[in-house]
């Protein structure tokens, strides 16, 4: 099931600076029962990389906050997810 | 002589060695050093020489003579005893001494398991004497046979020099190998000689030691029989009290401090039999008190009877840790920094008071405690009625007049007296009392309170629960009978993949490659709702959701021992080995919060004891240091203030726990925000706040620690001084109260009324500098010297001198100061209640201020009529100077600059300069009572005014 977040944003306060961000994607994750957002500013870094942050989120908490990443596991799992995006260019891909 | 005549000693004197004295007594000394009996030197040759002028040689020959048969044969003997003594399996008198050791064991054990000794076994004690009369006859025979062969050797060697004379007939080779013969013939009966002694004196040793256990053993078993306690008992008791460090620390308490600080060798006959009754009497005493609560530890026992550390029974290490003085004095600066700090002077600290958390309410210890300790004495009591053979306690702490918590100016003063706890744990302690502590006003069974010592109770749940609960066992009943996925070892499946229209479409022109940050340094939001289509989208297997909400529903039931055991399984990283991923994740936000719930429920509980004992332990440092106290009191407050110690120090050790216990979970949990902001007692527990003196910090909390570990309670209250008072710049969260009032009055800065409030504080302080720096009138001293009466004198016969009439006017208006004092506070808390509105409030305010003015103008009436008095007969008394300082106190705005600039009030200090020969002329007491009334009018006045002029701000922005 596809659920569209077209137009959302997410706020990245950088300093006294909040920055409004476009929400890439978006995928779940049975196994670590979690959800993870990739989202970016459009911003390009000095290698002239765009930068797309990418985000946690655990339903099970309720707290409505975005984690870091910090477990290779996942790290890959969106590096997966990535890839396959490039590859095939939907909107729906299973890893 | 002949020239081949070999000398046993031969050597050079010099003259500078002789230094006065006579050849023949250093010869002497030389013989001695190799080993030849010097008693009588006429068994001896002598022959000196001259070398030169300087120095003369010397020889020594044996004049004794006897034959090489006789020689060789005493050797022999000599040897075979050697041998007998040294190499043989068993000789003689070492079986019968092992047989004699043997015995004594055997003893030993039988009489320990022995509630009475009998006949039989004094019999047995009298047996092993007679063996060792035996074996020490025997060795008296071998010593007799050896002092023989000595005298024997002393012959065979004489004969040596005999031999010698006659050597004509003799090949030069046959005269070497006498000479070499008799040479290692004499070194071996040396050696013999001194195994032999050596081997005697082994053997003696052991009798002496065997005698030294079996007198002991008789002597235990005496003192045993003479307490009504089986040996082992005896040894037990006796053991504990063997400690050097507890017995002093003891016969400190009975006042025998003067005698044990002296060394043994200076102490008088007296002293030493009074140290002998002293250490009888409290074997006695914890004789007696072990056999009524034989269920008790030794330690436990002498803790209640005298209130001394019985962890100084071990070589307690961290007492010997280097403390510096500027340590100590860091510690008692904090302890008084800490009490303003919490008041909020913002004079004195930098701290900023915060809103209290949503479920979070104020508590007033006073009542709280009060309640908890009510209810926990009557338990005391009931079940101590229900015991048989109870004892009482020690009636002497019952007679101290430590301030209790209700009337404790700790609590008064300080902003303790209010602690914000949640509700939920408020609601638990008021049910139940506060369990594991000994209070110290009731009379109770002592066995009760031997048996509640808070640290046993801990370590047994600790047992119970790692031995008796699985973690896996609980997996199984949490996971029982659902379909859960295990943990996918290889990888992680993503599922609902959705991406954006413009993403797709820039991933398809590959226009960009990207840089994934996936540690987020800023700060990012993003709205609620979309991350519940997100949740929505992962929950949206049936399966999953219903799975997740039976394990959540299964772990809320299980009971506290298994949530014991997850949470010591999550803390220790092996749950999740224990349970499939999935439930891991779930588990984890369910096992943090029952673990903070239950960390504040029990740091909650320490504080609420902490708070009135620490109150009562600086009551008691008080007393202890201004009150005259006779000896036997002094030792009865030493003794509750170990007690308080101790019972503060079990707090802190549990708080420390809980806080460790804490941060460990913000470790393990830092992605979790459920568990950011952790809120316990009025602190924050959170780790991305940072102290100011985070080096001072961890080093205090590492002593802290060590200090708990050592069980040294005086160490662990002055360190969790420090520590907190270092937590209190960033983490503290003081009485909630002003901030209620100053929500309650529409203020917005409530920085002047915590100042207003706090003025009570600052003038006690004042009169406290006053009493410190003494003020006294020496002026009126000199005066009193002339007339050979003290300052003491007049004070004690409260200045009745010279018809001089004292109107104790400190008694006059403490009273009233406390009055004030209370009514103010009964003030606000029922303006906080909401039982009072801020009209009354107000009103009630103005008549304080009004009483309090009235006060200063009675009280420096009275002092001027007083002074006159006195004036009249002394005439170079000077009333005029006095008069004017008097009127400046009561009437001018110096106190009102002292207060509200203390404790730099420039213009008070000015004035003190100036007026400080005046000041020197009035008595301390006349002194103390203008200032106490003036600084409660000025107090008064000022909260009084302040209060007024913000609602009157506040009814104007209403209207």
């Amino acid at each position: 099931m596809i659920v569209g977040f077209d137009g959302e944003k997410v706020i990245l306060k950088k300093g006294d600076k909040e920055v409004s961000c476009d929400i890439l994607f978006t995928f779940d994750c049975e196994d670590t029962m979690k959800s993870y957002i990739g989202y970016s500013n459009n911003e390009i870094a000095s290698n002239d990389r765009k930068n797309i942050y990418i985000s946690s989120y655990s339903p099970l908490s309720g707290d409505f906050k975005l984690h870091d990443i910090s477990d290779q596991k996942e790290f890959d799992m969106i590096l997966k997810v990535l890839e396959n995006l490039s590859k095939d260019s939907e909107q729906e891909v299973n890893s | 002589m002949s020239d081949d005549y070999k000398p046993i000693l031969e050597g050079v004197l010099k003259q500078e060695d002789l230094n006065g004295r006579e050849p023949l007594e250093i010869v002497k000394e030389e013989l001695l050093k190799n080993g030849y009996p010097v008693s009588d030197i006429n068994n001896y040759d002598v022959i000196f020489s001259g070398v030169d002028d300087q120095d003369t040689r010397y020889e020594v020959h044996m004049k004794d003579d006897t034959n090489d048969l006789e020689l060789k044969d005493n050797l022999k003997e000599i040897e075979d005893l050697r041998n007998s003594i040294e190499y043989s399996n068993k000789s003689d008198q070492e079986k019968l001494l092992d047989l004699a050791f043997q015995k004594i064991d055997k003893l030993e054990k039988e009489i320990k398991d022995k509630t009475n000794i009998n006949d039989y076994l004094l019999t047995e004690i009298k047996s092993v004497d007679t063996a060792l009369d035996k074996v020490k006859s025997v060795i008296q025979e071998y010593v007799k046979k050896f002092n023989e062969l000595e005298d024997e050797m002393k012959k065979i060697v004489a004969s040596q020099k005999e031999a010698f004379e006659n050597l004509e007939h003799l090949s030069e080779e046959d005269i070497n190998k006498l000479k070499n013969d008799f040479r290692d013939k004499k070194k071996e009966r040396n050696k013999s000689s001194v195994s032999v002694l050596k081997m005697i004196n082994l053997e003696k040793g052991k009798i002496k030691s065997l005698q030294r256990k079996k007198n002991h053993l008789k002597n235990d078993l005496l003192k045993a029989e003479a307490l009504g306690l089986n040996v082992d008992e005896y040894l037990n008791i006796n053991k504990t009290l063997r400690s050097r460090k507890l017995m002093n620390s003891i016969l400190e308490n009975k006042g025998l401090k003067d005698i044990i600080s002296k060394k043994s060798e200076e102490r008088s006959a007296e002293e030493k039999n009074l140290l002998k009754d002293a250490k009888e009497e409290i074997l006695l005493e914890v004789t007696n008190l072990y056999k009524k609560n034989n269920d008790s530890s030794i330690e436990k026992i002498i803790d209640a009877l005298y209130n001394v550390d019985t962890s100084l029974k071990k070589e307690n290490e961290s007492r010997k840790l280097p403390l510096s003085v500027n340590d100590i004095k860091e510690v008692r600066n904090k302890k008084k920094a800490l009490v303003e700090r919490v008041v909020g002077n913002k004079k004195k600290t930098n701290y900023k008071p915060s809103k209290a958390p949503l479920d979070m309410k104020d508590v007033s210890i006073a009542s709280f405690a009060n309640n908890a300790n009510k209810e926990y004495r009557e338990k005391l009591l009931s079940d101590a009625a229900k015991k048989k053979n109870s004892v009482s306690v020690d009636k002497k702490s019952d007679q101290l007049n430590i301030p209790s918590f209700a009337n404790n100016e700790y609590l008064r003063k300080h902003s303790n007296d209010k602690l914000v706890v949640s509700k939920k744990s408020l609601n638990n302690s008021l049910d139940k009392p506060i369990k594991n502590k000994t209070n110290l006003d009731a009379t109770v069974d002592l066995n009760d309170v031997l048996n509640l010592l808070p640290k046993d109770v801990i370590s047994d749940n600790k047992n119970e629960n790692t031995n008796t609960v699985s973690v896996s066992s609980i997996a199984k009943k949490l996971t029982k009978g659902l379909v859960i996925y295990d943990k996918d070892v290889e990888h992680y499946t993503a599922s609902n993949v959705w991406a954006s229209r413009e993403f797709t479409e820039e991933l398809e022109k590959n226009d960009y490659s990207y840089n994934l940050i996936t540690m987020v340094k800023e700060t990012a939001k993003v709205s609620g709702k979309i991350l519940k289509k997100l949740g929505n989208n992962l929950l949206t297997s049936n399966r999953c959701r219903e799975a997740m909400s039976e394990v959540k529903n299964r772990f809320n039931s299980l009971d506290d021992f298994e949530k014991d055991a997850l949470l010591n399984s999550y803390l220790d990283g092996s749950l999740s080995n224990n349970l499939p991923f999935s439930i891991d994740v779930l588990l984890n936000s369910s096992i943090v919060n029952y673990s903070l719930e239950k960390m504040d429920k029990e740091v909650s509980y320490c504080y609420q004891d902490l708070v009135p004992c620490i109150g009562q332990i600086q009551a008691c440092e008080q007393i202890l240091t201004h009150e005259k106290l006779s000896e036997n009191e002094k030792n009865a407050f030493l003794r509750e203030y170990q007690v308080l110690n101790n019972r503060a120090s079990s707090s802190i050790s549990m708080i420390f726990e809980n806080r460790k216990k804490a941060y460990k979970i913000f470790d393990k949990e830092k992605d979790n925000s459920l568990v950011k902001k952790y809120t316990t007692v009025g602190y924050y527990y959170d780790k991305d706040k940072n102290c100011d003196d985070q080096v001072s910090l961890d080093r205090y909390s590492r002593t802290l620690d060590k200090k708990i570990e050592n069980n040294d309670s005086q160490g662990i209250v002055d360190y969790f001084f420090l520590v907190e008072a270092l937590y209190s710049k960033e983490f503290y969260k003081p009485n909630e109260k002003y901030e209620y009032l100053c929500g309650v009055l529409g203020l917005k800065n409530n920085e002047d009324v915590n100042q207003g409030l706090s003025v009570m504080t600052v003038s006690e302080a004042i009169c406290r500098d006053i009493n410190v720096h003494s003020l006294r009138s020496a002026k009126l001293q000199n005066l009193l010297d002339d007339n050979n009466v003290t300052m003491k004198d007049l004070d004690l016969s409260k200045w009745k001198y010279n018809n001089l009439i004292n109107h104790d006017n400190n008694k006059f208006v403490n009273p009233f100061m406390e009055d004030v004092n209370t009514t103010m506070n009964y003030e606000f808390l029922q303006l906080q209640a909401g039982k009072e509105d801020t009209n009354k409030f107000l009103t009630d305010m103005d008549n304080i201020v009004e009483q309090s003015n009235k006060k200063t103008i009675d009280v420096f009436k009275n002092s001027m009529n007083l002074l006159n008095e006195y004036s009249k007969t002394d005439s170079k008394y000077p009333i005029s100077d006095v008069e004017e300082i008097l009127v400046d106190l009561s009437s001018s705005d110096l106190i009102d600059d002292l207060v509200k600039n203390y404790p730099n009030p420039s213009k008070w200090n000015k004035y003190l300069k100036e007026k400080a020969e005046g000041f020197q002329a009035i008595p301390t007491e006349i002194l103390l009572a203008v200032f106490n009334s003036r600084i409660t009018d000025s107090y008064t006045n000022i909260v009084s005014s302040y209060m007024k002029n913000e609602l009157d701000k506040s009814n104007d922005i209403k209207k």
